[in-house]
């Protein structure tokens, strides 16, 4: 349960009210199993009479006798009583409310029952996020949140990528994070896991309106654990990992040498094969480690009482890479308290320190597997030199690095302290009024370093004639305040709530960098700027950003059936140009909750609860550079002159004077369904999204001269999708069981993009290619779609090279049996640009997330899975390891390679020069079905009963993340290549970090 | 928090950069202003315009792209006329990054004379070598693209809505103008720490150029004449002394690049290096490497002394102006045999380099990376100069004058002087262009202008399936043993040239594109 949320709920609820003298009775409130209801309202039913239980449960109240007194709080069912006046002790057992609806969820700027939202919410709580443990607590979201898209890369401390309910404009598709109110820029990966009580996503405009300018790409709200009244309790918790990424299964150096040489024999060519000091060395297993360690322990004690209520907890967490080198960890204390001065006034303080630090590594999964494995690691002995970074072999047959020598150079780490402050104050002058201001501080300064050694392995291809050392310092500090004052009310059936606001925030950076070259020797000692000997380099800049905004809420229902929420917001923005810094994000959103119609709760008893929900409004992104209206002049345009060089200045940037917001529209319909006490619940959504006047910088003619590409307001895009989940729970004896299924699928198209042309992107320049696009944009049609050739299978024989014709003429003149057969698709007789068409989709049409726990007395179990089905990748890796340019090749490569009719796995002959640019010009030979459903997580626990350890509880855990993946995509991670890119490019395979298999052994401790 | 506290409070201008609504108040912005015009004439990178410049020598009889290990995708489809070559990079980066620099010129020109300062003499001179650039700048367009649009302001995208290219004529039209007005306000000289700036004499001469382009024989003569007798200039005693880096700004020079050896910044001249032997002690890209035809053409010419002086050949055991032979070649380190300069024929289609751009061992900076050489591009030269003048009065039938500056150039070179006219005068005056102007961004342009007996473009004759370059290189009897041996660049460059597409190169597919088809492709570009 919410328990902070529903404190605060409680608190801000409770009255203390007039009394009669009568008869004073009191008691306890406790849960089924004896634990204390604390901030349970006791109030004389039909009267303003009542009061709140306090940390033990207990309560006293002075009321007529034979009243009826109507005991409540949030999360249970609530109970009446009627006083009889022989008794003054009442033992009040309320049960647990299990209509699931009954949640409070956190919306902007408050606080609301969840069958009362008009909007698309979602809501996962504190525990689900720590049950997975990552560096990162967005990790834990994938497949549990519908509708976003969360796709994650393995490198430590890698944040996930998320996107929202698809993609409406090409200006980064990240949502806008808010931590306890306070915008948060750059995601919530510095935050601990195991502080977050909760984390809302606020999926649609109509609840993300009141966020305006940031909202666009949705709103991601985190709230953080707040103290309990009653005793201490004390949690520890420790997650300690194994990871492991598996080998590719390059070929040997046998394999090899044979492909490398058939390469040439194919083409009737002599091989240049240089076989001096050949070996035989496995590059994948020099490089990455079997396992790498990953651990996680945190530490919380929380408490309080009705006066003053606390929360502090530490946490660390450690994630190594799979390499030498390279590790990325997070040190973090939080100190949430609340304070209640008096009855009507309220204090708030909350204190996160935190401290991040790094190595940086090497990533060499591409040059492991590209590294001749015929080279050893080291030259020979006898040519080794006082520079132990020369002393690496160079790679005999082709031109990639030494990946050995590569990690064994790399020197970097960076380290960044900051803080999170926030003191806030809420008073509550008359009943239903509260007024609440918070100010709140983000600062931090980081640090990072680096340095690369000289080094001479190839003095023609691989080497660095001079060290090279750098330092960058950067500070933040960011503030907002916010001021909101609302009021909630009943008048007979009709109950309103009304809140208005003032916001500001200013966002402060400043950074200085300083590189040397040159330092007089590679020792660690002399690893300093100072110590630099030429190519002196110096940078530092500041900058600033200002938000100003007004906003308002209604919230009206009547007799909980019918339900209307309207929201206002004024944005001021200092990155806009005079004229238009202002703007108004409106939002409108009803809900009709048939299940509390007389004619539905008196004939339907299966259905508990039943909810329309219909909401409309616009959202802002304002995500483009502060200078982006402005023209600019830098002076680093340097010419010499005489016996010396001038300084000059050149225009830098051309502003746009007309810039306004990107405005996005968004219509949601919803259907909430519970059955069965709500056992079974089902949720229904559709929705389309439309950006107006996205903000997208521009190509123009280059016949302006810009030294830039213009920001302009152009464009519109769409995004049309839908939601579906179900969810199930149910308890038999000693089981119980959960089951949830979500379904979603969105559909992202341009409807004017520059409003010029096509727009391509996704250049491929590695493997074979040298500057390819591979994705092509157009007005009207789906975004980012693969743009190739068509491959149409293999020439067996010289019959089929000779019937791909056209009038007599070969179409593919420079095919052999053995190669690529690529259609000509406009029937002009030649393979060029035009014969491209829309072969591949890299966005999903169905991404699925299934979630279960089952646990039998002490024992729990729980699966977690989430996949993609209907998405393509462009594998680049096919590319690289299939014997075009010398690079080493996947295991097997020679008996998959094409050598004679019928023979083969689909690989075309081996060929040097490759005349028919099998594989220097992309087609759909490269692109690949990207679908598959993954294993996320598997956990068993087991928690010890309470009959042996008292008031100790201890859980024991095993997990295995991401154990297996169902996929047809031959590449290592069909996952990274979505996490990949942007919204114009996405879904290229280059072999980045790919997510790894990590198996973790848990404690939970808690007394 | 309402009301101009709140407008206050939105208002964070952007530091660290100046705007250019402020700029313009004081002389040293002008200046530092014009500094970064100057810039904009290579930016010092490899790949703005050096590239072109090489790509330009590759196109002709004098050159191959060279490089055989590595991807020709920057120059093939423009170098072997494969007629696809629309967005040929190093062509489209030329034709975006001149106009990035017309963009400079034109703020400067409509600025300046705004400026508060009280200075008037130095405004004027100011303006007139931002056109002097533009009039470069413009000059490099029109002789590659033929007619571009003229965009003389800084304008905005909705403004030039429709734009349409000017005629080349237009074009011409402007750069005489700019070198015009340029040349009556500019000094004859600078002091010392204003060498390199646009001189009167460097826009004379460029219109003198200009206008020979144009075949406006008496103009250009008239004017090449000032240039000649303005006592400004002479030839350098040495052809080998033109080109090198203690030579930079010498007699000679009407305009040069000024480069510079920085650690810190770049300031040099990448065809040293990108144009460079890959088998070096300091390692070249081997883009733009001199052909046997233009060997040939030296010692057809008996001219030994500007052969030596132009091409280095692998096998060698000396180089034209290298005293430390020994040490440069103990420092090659894929050289087995040290006694001869090693330019690897595997990797080297012609396995020759161009000696004018070659750095003596010795007097090598500290760094060798493309953007620190400090060899001054030669962009106008006296010697140039004369042939142009020459090439005049050839055309207005002034032979003897003619001769008078066509044999300075010779003797020079250790040729024996000539007494001609006519027709047999114009072919040793383009002869002498090939032989003296090598490599120096001039051979292109000229072939693509002059017109041969047959009435054809001398391009035409040379390029094409019946070229008399194709048909020696394809012909293994008379092709170079080392261009024939190496196919890795084909050897039939040529072979698909054709007449009326390629004495022009494409305008970039981008500018088509992006102006909705209102600004139109050269003939037979598709």
């Amino acid at each position: 349960m919410a328990e902070a949320a529903l404190v605060a709920l409680c608190l801000i609820c409770s009255q203390s009210l007039f009394a009669q003298t009568r008869v004073q009775v009191g008691g306890v409130v406790s849960e089924a199993d004896g634990t204390p209801v604390v901030g349970a309202n006791v109030i004389e039913k039909g009267t303003m009479n009542g009061t709140m239980t306090g940390t033990d449960g207990r309560w006293m109240l002075t009321v007529p006798n034979g009243a009826t007194l109507t005991v409540s709080c949030i999360g249970f069912d609530s109970q009446e009583i009627t006083v009889n006046g022989a008794r003054t002790n009442y033992q009040i057992v309320l049960g647990e409310d299990t209509s699931f609806l009954d949640e409070v969820v956190v919306v902007g700027y408050g606080v609301v029952k969840k069958s009362d939202l008009t909007s698309s919410i979602s809501t996962i709580r504190g525990e689900d996020i720590v049950d997975m443990p990552s560096m990162n607590a967005m990790n834990s979201l994938q497949g549990k949140v519908n509708g976003v898209q969360i796709s994650t890369a393995g490198s430590p401390g890698a944040s996930p990528k998320v996107i929202i309910r698809g993609i409406t404009t090409t200006n980064g598709t990240s949502p806008l994070y808010v931590v306890d109110g306070a915008p948060l820029s750059g995601g919530i990966g510095s935050l601990n896991d195991n502080d977050i009580e909760s984390i809302e996503v606020l999926k649609d405009a109509s609840a993300a309106a009141i966020y305006g300018t940031r909202g666009s790409n949705g709103v991601i709200l985190v709230t953080t654990k707040k103290g309990v009244a009653g005793k201490p309790r004390i949690d520890f918790s420790t997650n300690f990992g194994l990871q492991h990424i598996p080998d590719p299964h390059m070929a040997d150096a046998k394999e090899y040498e044979q492909v490398y040489k058939t390469r040439y024999s194919n083409d009737g060519a002599v091989d240049n094969w240089n076989g001096k000091n050949a070996t035989n060395t496995n590059w994948w297993k020099e490089v990455v480690k079997p396992v790498a360690l990953t651990q996680n322990y945190q530490f919380s004690v929380r408490g309080g009482s009705d006066r003053f209520i606390y929360n502090l907890s530490l946490g660390y967490t450690k994630q190594h890479s799979q390499f030498e080198k390279g590790f990325s960890d997070k040190f973090n204390i939080r100190l949430n308290t609340e304070y209640n001065l008096a009855k009507w006034i309220k204090l708030g303080f909350n204190l996160a320190p935190r401290l991040t630090s790094s190595q940086s590594y090497a990533t060499l999964f591409t040059g492991s597997m590209s590294m001749d494995p015929s080279t050893p690691i080291y030259r020979p002995q006898e040519e080794w030199t006082d520079n132990e970074y020369s002393n690496f072999a160079r790679s005999h047959n082709n031109q990639s690095y030494n990946p050995v020598g590569q990690q064994f150079r790399s020197d970097g780490k960076g380290r960044n302290y900051g803080i999170m402050v926030s003191p806030s104050i809420t008073i509550t002058p008359v009943k239903g009024l509260t007024f609440l201001s918070q100010f709140n501080v983000n600062a931090g300064v980081s640090r990072s370093d680096s340095f690369s050694p000289k080094f001479d392995i190839d003095s023609a291809h691989e080497y660095a004639t001079v060290s090279t050392v750098s330092r960058n310092y950067s500070e933040s500090f960011n503030w907002s305040t916010t001021n909101t004052l609302t009021y909630i009310g009943s008048f007979a059936k009709h109950n309103l709530t009304g809140m208005l606001g003032f916001t500001a925030e200013r966002f402060a950076s400043y950074d200085n960098s300083a590189s040397r070259e040159a330092t007089p020797n590679d020792s660690d000692p002399l690893r300093e700027v100072g110590a630099g000997t030429q190519t002196e380099h110096g940078g530092g800049s500041s900058s600033f950003n200002t938000l100003v905004s007004w906003l308002a809420r209604v919230m009206y229902n009547y007799d909980n059936r019918y339900y209307l929420t309207a929201t206002g917001r004024v944005d001021g923005s200092s990155r806009f140009p005079a004229g238009n810094k202002y703007a108004f994000f409106p939002s409108v959103s009803v809900a009709w909750r048939f299940s509390e119609e007389a004619f539905v709760k008196d004939n339907i008893d299966w259905l508990s609860q039943g909810k329309l929900r219909l909401g409309w409004g616009q959202v802002g992104n304002q995500s483009i550079p502060s200078n982006a209206p402005l023209t600019l002049l830098r002076t680093n345009a340097r010419y010499a002159f005489g016996d010396g060089f001038l300084v000059g200045s050149q225009l830098s940037t051309v502003g746009n004077t007309n810039l306004r917001w990107e405005t996005v529209e968004d219509y949601n319909l919803g259907l909430d369904l519970g059955f069965f006490r709500n056992k079974l619940n089902v949720t229904a959504d559709i929705y389309k999204k439309t950006s107006h006047g996205m903000l997208y910088q521009k190509d123009n003619v280059w016949v302006l001269g810009y030294p830039n590409n213009l920001w302009e307001n152009v464009g519109s895009m769409e995004a049309k999708g839908w939601e579906f989940s179900v969810d199930y729970k149910d308890a038999k004896g000693d089981w119980t069981y959960t089951v949830g299924l979500n379904l979603s699928g969105v559909r992202n198209r341009a409807i004017k993009f520059s409003g010029q042309g096509y727009v391509y992107s996704g250049r491929i320049e590695s493997g074979a290619i040298y500057g390819e696009n591979s994705i092509r944009n157009e007005d009207g049609m789906p975004i980012s779609r693969f743009y190739l050739l068509t491959c149409d299978g293999i020439f067996q024989n010289q019959a089929e090279v000779d019937a791909h014709s056209k009038d007599g003429k070969l179409i593919q003149p420079n095919a052999q049996p053995g190669d690529l057969r690529i259609k000509d698709l406009n029937g002009d007789g030649v393979i060029n640009e035009e014969d491209k068409s829309y072969v591949g989709d890299p966005y999903p049409d169905l991404m699925v997330g299934l979630n279960f726990s089952v646990s039998y007395k002490n024992w729990d179990l729980s699966g977690n899975f989430y996949g993609t089905f209907g998405n393509d990748v462009l594998n680049m890796t096919k590319n690289w390891y299939s014997g075009i340019n010398g690079s080493n090749v996947f295991a097997g490569t020679l008996e998959k390679a094409w050598h004679g009719q019928g023979t083969g796995a689909g690989l075309p002959r081996l060929s040097y020069n490759d005349k028919n640019q099998n594989y220097s010009r992309l087609s759909t030979f490269f692109m690949e079905d990207g679908t598959y459903f993954r294993c996320k997580q598997l956990q068993l626990g087991y928690t010890f009963p309470r009959s042996l350890m008292k008031d100790v509880r201890l859980r024991l855990s095993l997990r295995a993340q991401n154990p297996f993946t169902l996929t047809k995509y031959s590449g290592m991670d069909p996952e990274r290549p979505q996490y990949d890119g942007s919204a114009l490019q996405t879904g290229i395979d280059n072999v980045a970090y790919p997510s790894p298999r990590t198996f973790m052994f848990g404690i939970n401790l808690s007394f | 928090m309402l009301g101009s506290s709140c407008s206050d409070f939105l208002n964070e201008p952007v530091r660290g950069t100046q705007n250019l609504d402020s700029y313009f108040v004081t002389e040293e912005e002008s200046v530092a202003y014009l500094t970064g015009c100057y810039n904009a004439i290579t930016f010092y990178g490899w790949w703005q315009v050096y590239n072109f410049w090489l790509l330009s020598e590759m196109c002709t009889d004098d050159a191959w792209m060279g490089n055989t290990t590595q991807a020709q995708t920057d120059y093939i489809s423009i170098a072997h006329f494969q007629g696809i070559g629309q967005t040929n990079p190093a062509c489209n980066n030329f034709y975006q990054q001149r106009y990035r620099g017309i963009l400079r010129c034109n703020v400067a020109i409509a600025r300046i004379p705004e400026s508060a300062y009280n200075n008037e003499a130095m405004k004027a001179r100011l303006v007139a070598e931002a056109k002097f650039l533009r009039g470069f700048f413009y000059l490099e367009l029109v002789r590659a693209f033929g007619g571009v649009p003229i965009t003389n302001s800084f304008k905005m995208p909705d403004e030039i809505i429709g734009v349409t290219r000017n005629t080349a004529e237009e074009v011409w039209a402007q750069v005489e103008q700019d070198f015009k007005e340029a040349a009556e306000v500019l000094p004859a000289r600078y002091g010392a720490a204003d060498v390199g700036r646009a001189t009167k004499y460097a826009a004379l001469g460029m219109l003198g150029k200009a206008y020979v382009y144009q075949e406006k024989w008496s103009e250009a003569k008239a004017v090449l004449k000032q240039v000649i007798d303005s006592g400004q200039y002479d030839l350098m005693e040495n052809f080998g002394d033109v080109w090198d880096v203690d030579t930079n700004n010498n007699k000679e020079s009407i305009f040069e690049l000024q480069t510079r050896f920085e650690t810190s910044y770049n300031l040099g001249n990448a065809i040293p290096v990108v144009a460079g032997n890959r088998s070096e002690a300091n390692d070249g890209w081997a883009w733009g490497l001199p052909s046997s035809d233009l060997e040939k053409a030296f010692i057809d010419a008996g001219d030994y002394e500007r052969l030596r002086w132009t091409i280095i050949k692998n096998g060698d055991t000396e180089i034209a102006g290298e005293p430390d032979f020994e040490a440069l070649m103990a420092a090659n380190r894929y050289a087995t045999d040290k006694t001869k300069y090693f330019i690897d024929p595997s990797m080297h289609k012609p396995a020759r380099v161009c000696r004018k751009i070659y750095i003596p061992y010795k007097k090598r900076p500290a760094r060798w990376t493309q953007d620190k050489i400090p060899l001054n591009q030669r962009i106008l030269r006296l010697a140039d100069v004369y042939l142009l003048y020459a090439e005049a009065c050839n055309e207005l039938h002034d032979d003897a004058e003619a001769c008078i500056y066509l044999n300075k150039v010779r003797v020079r070179a250790k040729m024996p002087e000539v007494s001609q006219t006519g027709k047999d005068l114009q072919k040793t005056i383009r002869l002498e262009r090939r032989l003296e102007l090598a490599f120096e961004n001039n051979r292109l342009w000229d072939i693509r202008r002059w017109t041969d007996d047959n009435g054809k473009k001398m391009m035409c004759n040379i390029m094409g399936p019946n070229g008399t370059f194709v048909k020696r290189n394809t012909n293994k009897d008379t092709a170079d043993p080392y261009e024939w041996e190496n196919q890795k660049e084909l050897s039939n460059k040529g072979e698909t040239f054709q007449e009326n597409r390629d004495l022009l190169f494409p305008i970039p597919l981008h500018e088509i594109t992006m102006s909705n088809g209102t600004i139109e492709q050269n003939p037979g570009w598709n």
